[in-house]
């Protein structure tokens, strides 16, 4: 299958003030066309960063330290990390777009929905609006005849499509009433354009949800607006950040539904970060597990849930409550990444420990195939110890 | 089985206050008529969405909240209990039962009474960064009920702090600490050590493990189970989390929009769940296995404002098996099959 997006070697530091904190450590990824991968892990175990990095916005302290993230557009390969900030900006939302874990602090509470949204719609399908925009202008002048006012706007709208950086257009949009009179028509079609959008997150009523603000949806209609924002301009990867822990079980089963079919119907590609083990059994093609910064397991679903190999994600399996069995937990608690433990970085927890766990940290080796496993315990696949040098 | 807690036809409503003199315009009802019993010695599971009342149920019923109407019984011996039920069925001698109520509704309880009762019901909550006070070490949050119910002498505090920090996990080298000092789940620990520490009978555990990691869930279920058994305490274990509470409840009450809408024992209703509310609700829990593929039922449309509830069933808006009379007659909680309690029309 084509990949899509291609990470490699990807290393994140934060340099807080206790020091600095090894985010993560050199993971490599690919997100095939039209697949769905999860990657699980518990908090602090970078998964978010990793979802971050791919668009390349891991906030200060951090910084992305080593690593390629390499996006297919369209055929033509390019490394997000050494773009610059203009040609990151036309990715994100259109190529790359995510959905963030509390909606309500994605969502700006002085902004109407329909101005959110609009907002995305217009900054990466600027033409398409205003070509839009020109024939609604056009289609009024052959019914009710030519006038002064329309043939200003035309002007106005034609010089925007031309350029949007005009002086001309800048000092228009400086003064108020000018500003409010040539935004009119350009309003409307946003709005309707939101209006679409809105309705295809069965959103009921989308006429008056557009005109809300944040704070008068409830949290699963502002996780659906969320969603339009991200998927207003049909993205082929979606990065979807725990988009329904704040949520309850029945809302979080209508958004889990909406994104998969909204998937299938725009063939997009989703990341699709997460803690629960249910949401990951019933979403995801392939599913990373991640530990400490680190990779620890990546396979198909089916074989992940079937064969877990590496011991982290037989005891995370192991610690899902279960009523016909006694639930095991994980010992001891989650490595402070200041200062993690040598090796393996499980090994302080990992029921089969050994000396080479304490020493060489284990890499990510295909034991079968599609299933990669970074564990001392597994050497027959790959060459774990000779990684050490 | 002896009845530990009861409540009877229990409200607590929420006033919304509008126009110039700050009158009572409206009324959230968020707890609207729950009759439940809690046996001695069990863990019983409360769920629901958010909103549907089941934390404002948790904190009535230890009187952390007053209620707006309704009785609650703790620890009321079942004699004194049958002679109520009868005098408010007779309507007649209102005297006694006025005495009644006063000595045994902890409703009516107020002062020095309410105080005593205090140790004996104590609650968790579900965020223990906001639950503990930053400025005070672990020794002295968890010694502060000792020293409030004067259960023990200023020398004896730290001795029965230390116990009860062993009891949860902890230690010695915990005690002159701050709560920031600590992880999520350590930090839920030492809530439960000061919830502990005065011997309570009844301990609500208002979603515990919401805030902490599946790992870290996991242990401090096992935590639970065994204080449990140890000390001999019977639970509320209110949470929107399922899967936990199918693991940790003996019987579960499904809570919507103020009212219980189905009862009974964990096995039975999360095998055979009756009322269509409880049925979606159980379909979306997402399972930890990808091989099965079941049939899921989505709930169109929201919960409905508690300020202005449906009349007759308050599910009816969203049920898709809804009947006339769904839209007038309020279903009562009637017994189906045994120990199985169901408010719908259909049964």
């Amino acid at each position: 299958m084509d990949k899509l997006l291609e990470v490699e070697n990807l290393k994140v530091r934060f340099y807080t003030y206790e020091g600095i904190v090894k985010a993560i450590e050199g993971i490599n990824l690919e997100i095939r066309k039209g697949e769905t991968l999860g990657l699980v892990g518990e908090t602090g175990c970078g998964k978010s960063v990793t979802g971050l990095s791919m668009l390349v916005l891991v906030p200060p302290p951090g910084r992305i330290e080593d690593g390629k993230v390499i996006l297919d557009l369209k055929g033509r390969k390019v490394n997000l990390l050494k773009q610059k900030e203009p040609f990151l900006l036309k990715i994100r939302g259109k190529e790359i777009s995510m959905i963030f874990q509390e909606p309500n602090a994605a969502l700006n509470p002085v902004y109407t929905v329909k101005e959110q949204i609009g907002e995305a719609i217009f900054h990466h399908r600027r033409r398409e609006i205003l070509n839009k925009v020109l024939k609604s202008i056009e289609e009024k002048a052959r019914r009710k005849g030519k006038s002064l006012m329309l043939k200003i706007e035309r002007w106005f709208y034609e010089k925007m499509l031309a350029n949007p950086e005009a002086l001309s257009i800048r000092i228009a949009f400086k003064i108020p009433i000018l500003r409010r009179f040539l935004r009119r028509k350009l309003d409307e079609v946003i709005r309707n354009e939101v209006i679409a959008i809105l309705r295809e997150m069965e959103i009921p009523d989308p006429e008056r949800v557009a005109d809300m603000y944040p704070h008068e949806l409830s949290g699963g209609m502002q996780q659906r607006v969320v969603i339009a924002m991200a998927l207003a301009c049909n993205p082929s990867l979606l990065i979807a950040d725990e988009p329904t822990t704040s949520l309850d079980v029945t809302v979080q089963a209508q958004i889990l539904d909406l994104i998969r079919r909204l998937k299938r119907k725009f063939g997009s590609s989703v990341v699709y970060i997460t803690h629960d083990m249910g949401v990951i059994a019933e979403m995801c093609d392939r599913v990373a597990v991640m530990y400490a910064g680190y990779i620890c397991e990546l396979a198909e679903v089916k074989e992940l849930f079937k064969n877990p190999l590496h011991p982290y994600t037989k005891a995370l399996l192991e610690s899902i409550p279960r009523p016909d069995k006694e639930f095991k937990s994980i010992r001891g608690t989650v490595p402070n990444l200041i200062n993690p433990p040598s090796g393996c970085r499980f090994h302080p927890r990992c029921d089969y420990a050994m000396d080479i766990c304490r020493k060489v940290p284990p890499r990510l080796v295909e034991v079968k195939k599609g299933h990669f496993v970074a564990c001392h315990l597994y050497p027959e696949g790959g060459m774990g110890s000779e990684s050490s040098a | 089985m002896k009845v530990l807690l009861e409540t009877d036809n229990l409200k607590k409503y929420y006033p919304v206050r509008g126009g110039v003199f700050r009158r009572r315009i409206a009324d959230v009802k968020a707890v609207d008529g729950v009759s439940l019993k809690i046996y001695k010695g069990e863990c019983f599971g409360l769920v629901g969405e958010s909103g549907c009342g089941k934390t404002t149920f948790g904190k009535t019923i230890i009187r952390l909240l007053d209620p707006t109407s309704g009785h609650i019984y703790f620890d009321v011996p079942d004699d004194v209990r049958d002679r109520i039920r009868e005098l408010e069925n007779s309507n007649s001698d209102s005297s006694e039962l006025k005495r009644l109520y006063h000595q045994y509704d902890l409703a009516t309880f107020k002062g020095k009474r309410l105080k005593e009762l205090r140790r004996k019901m104590q609650i968790v909550y579900q965020n223990p960064s906001t639950s503990l006070n930053p400025r005070m070490m672990v020794k002295d949050i968890i010694g502060e009920p000792l020293i409030v119910q004067k259960l023990a002498k200023k020398s004896e505090v730290e001795e029965r702090v230390l116990s009860i920090l062993r009891k949860v996990g902890l230690g010695e080298a915990h005690l002159r600490r701050y709560p920031h000092e600590f992880s999520g789940g350590q930090r839920q620990r030492i809530a439960i050590a000061r919830a502990l520490i005065t011997r309570p009978e009844f301990v609500v555990l208002d979603e515990p493990t919401s805030s902490v990691d599946v790992s870290v869930r996991a242990q401090l279920l096992k935590l639970f189970q065994s204080l449990q058994r140890e000390m001999g305490l019977t639970y509320l274990f209110i949470s929107h989390d399922l899967s936990v509470v199918e693991c940790i409840s003996d019987r579960v009450a499904v809570m919507y929009l103020g009212k219980v809408v189905e009862l009974a024992g964990t096995r039975e209703l999360f095998k055979r769940p009756l009322h269509p509310y409880s049925q979606a609700l159980f379909s979306s829990i997402p399972l930890p296995d990808p091989t099965i593929k079941r049939e899921r039922i989505i709930l169109r449309g929201e919960v409905p404002s508690p300020v202005n509830p449906p009349p007759g069933c308050r599910f009816h808006p969203r049920c898709k098996y809804a009947m006339d009379i769904c839209k007038k007659v309020e279903p009562m909680l009637k017994e189906v099959s045994k120990d199985h309690f169901v408010a719908c029309h259909l049964y």
